[in-house]
């Protein structure tokens, strides 16, 4: 409903949207056409020009005004001066950034994920309760300072001396959007001045894309701890590899350790997209309650997590079919989803895992592993 | 083109737009160059890492909008240890300092009026982007552009009514 509705006049947003060509194509041609029939309405659109126009002027003097002080830097030489800078530090390597996990270290990564969900926020939440009298309440960048008290001089927009729920939620975007999400051993802490993001064990490139894409976001800090340690200075490329026995490795057949290699990666990709729809429940739980802006910007996230959840469910349960399995049956489907979660994960690594009393036999386990993904598949099917 | 083209290419092409904006954010001249420097030292490692931008000016802005704020709260901390940080007073911002041969006192009113919301967005607007761009700047919604604007274009027109 805009103002139009109520007074038979244009509304402000009506002429400043339609100056702006930001209406949609009937919409502005209900404006033009009450332009051309309007007088008063005309005389606004004519004020609302005239005071854009006097605002660009007054830009203009201004900047007229404030020369840079110094000539410009020659960019290729500053880009080469960074270059320098990187050789030096020994970061950059040209790796790929997306290796194939090993079930050891996606379950490290996984134990890491599920550490950093909470429990380090608790104190900065609690915090803020306080705070919550000042004008400039955390999360509400987007709403509050409209009919607020009008800024005493020029500032920089949305300042604020500590990080709220609105800035973790722009970082938790971010590191969706470059696939960090997804049980890599990142972590994201809002603190009570800023948000640390912490990576671990990552590639130097790995780091470098994460530097990038957060670079110059508020209060934002990344750490890599050990980024320097021996997993790295060993392989070069992360992880270690898995240790294998060759007596243990010669028990099962190539078609079989590939097998359960590739549900071991399904299965791993799967436990990431349900755990990063999780996280994301529990993170941003509150208090305080994100605005619901912040709400639909969580389950755009999310939907993007189960429609590619569904995607690799599928794939999983054709090779699970394939492997013959399907004459289990489904058993009882009473354990709630999270603890589902772990244990999959638990059995997964348990059942796919060389071992030397061959785990991958054991009827018990196989029919639990049915009961959860059976319940993991209704999960999937509800969202 | 390679990253380093690419980054030569936006540093001419968007160099002026970004350094007005840092100091429209109230940054001194001295410190809107080096913010605008670092805004494309970014920029580069970016586009060397692979990262697929794709409205360049919209991006280069919110690099600039984001580390001018990091700048101001980082310089507050050193300067003053207050909780909510301000534009330096020894600095007068450079609108202040043109505002005061400003003819129009009502105009000068008006602008310093203005939330710095509304302010970010009128000056995003003046530089031509669209309001999705500016949301993609600023971190909010394009209804959230919309509205800001409308009553920023409503105080200065109001302004010069008088």
């Amino acid at each position: 409903v805009n103002e139009a509705n109520r007074t038979g006049h244009l509304g402000d947003d009506d002429i400043v949207f339609f100056l702006d060509g930001e209406l949609p194509s009937h919409e502005a041609e209900r404006v033009r056409k009450h332009l051309s029939a309007c007088w008063a309405c005309r005389t606004a659109a004519a004020e609302t020009e005239a005071a854009v126009l006097e605002f660009v002027r007054l830009q203009e003097r201004v900047l007229a005004s404030e020369r840079p002080p110094r000539p410009w830097k020659d960019i290729n030489a500053e880009i080469a001066a960074l270059e320098a800078r990187e050789q030096t530090s020994g970061s950059g390597a040209g790796r790929s950034w997306f290796r194939r996990f090993s079930p050891a270290w996606g379950a490290c990564a996984l134990a890491i994920a599920a550490l950093s969900v909470v429990p380090e926020r608790r104190p900065a939440v609690l915090n803020e309760a306080p705070r919550s009298e000042s004008p400039l309440k955390p999360g509400d960048s987007a709403v509050q300072p409209l009919g607020g008290v009008p800024a005493p001089g020029i500032r920089a927009p949305e300042m604020r001396a500590q990080p709220g729920p609105m800035e973790e939620l722009r970082v938790v975007e971010i590191l969706h959007e470059i696939g960090a999400d997804l049980g890599e051993p990142v972590e994201v802490v809002r603190e009570r001045e800023r948000i640390a993001v912490r990576g671990h064990g990552l590639t130097g490139q790995r780091r470098e894309i994460i530097v990038a894409a957060l670079a110059g976001l508020p209060f934002v800090k990344t750490e890599f701890p050990g980024a320097q340690s021996a997993l790295n200075a060993a392989g070069g490329t992360g992880p270690p590899p898995v240790e294998t026995d060759p007596a243990h490795q010669d028990r099962r057949t190539t078609a079989e350790i590939d097998r359960s290699n590739e549900i071991v990666d399904l299965s791993d990709s799967l436990m990431a997209r349900v755990s990063a729809v999780r996280n994301l429940d529990v993170r941003f739980a509150g208090p305080p309650a994100l605005p619901p802006d912040g709400q639909l910007r969580i389950a755009t996230i999310q939907e993007n997590h189960l429609r590619e959840a569904r995607k690799t469910w599928a794939q999983l349960k054709s090779v699970l079919e394939r492997a013959n399995w399907t004459n289990l049956g489904p058993g009882p489907r009473e354990l709630a989803l999270p603890d589902a979660v772990v244990e999959f994960d638990r059995l997964v690594n348990f059942l796919f895992a060389p071992s030397e009393n061959g785990a991958a036999a054991d009827p018990a386990a196989i029919m639990r592993l049915r009961q959860l993904i059976g319940l993991l598949d209704e999960a999937l099917g509800q969202r | 083109m390679t990253p380093q083209d690419d980054t030569v290419e936006s540093y001419i092409a968007f160099r002026d737009a970004v350094y007005r904006y840092v100091l429209i954010l109230g940054a001194s001249p001295d410190r809107a160059q080096d913010v605008t420097q670092e805004v494309f030292l970014q920029y580069y490692r970016s586009v060397r890492g692979d990262a697929r931008i794709e409205q360049r000016k919209a991006w280069l802005l919110r690099v600039a909008h984001n580390l001018t704020i990091n700048y101001f709260v980082a310089a507050d901390r050193i300067s003053t240890g207050a909780v909510v940080p301000d534009v330096p007073s020894s600095e007068p911002t450079p609108e202040a300092r043109v505002l005061q041969n400003e003819r129009s006192e009502a105009l000068h009113r008006a602008v310093l009026a203005l939330s710095p919301q509304q302010k970010a967005c009128l000056t995003l607007r003046v530089e031509g982007l669209r309001y999705s761009e500016i949301a993609a700047v600023l971190g909010i919604s394009r209804p959230s552009v919309g509205e800001f604007l409308r009553r920023a274009v409503r105080k200065l027109r109001e302004a010069l009514r008088e």
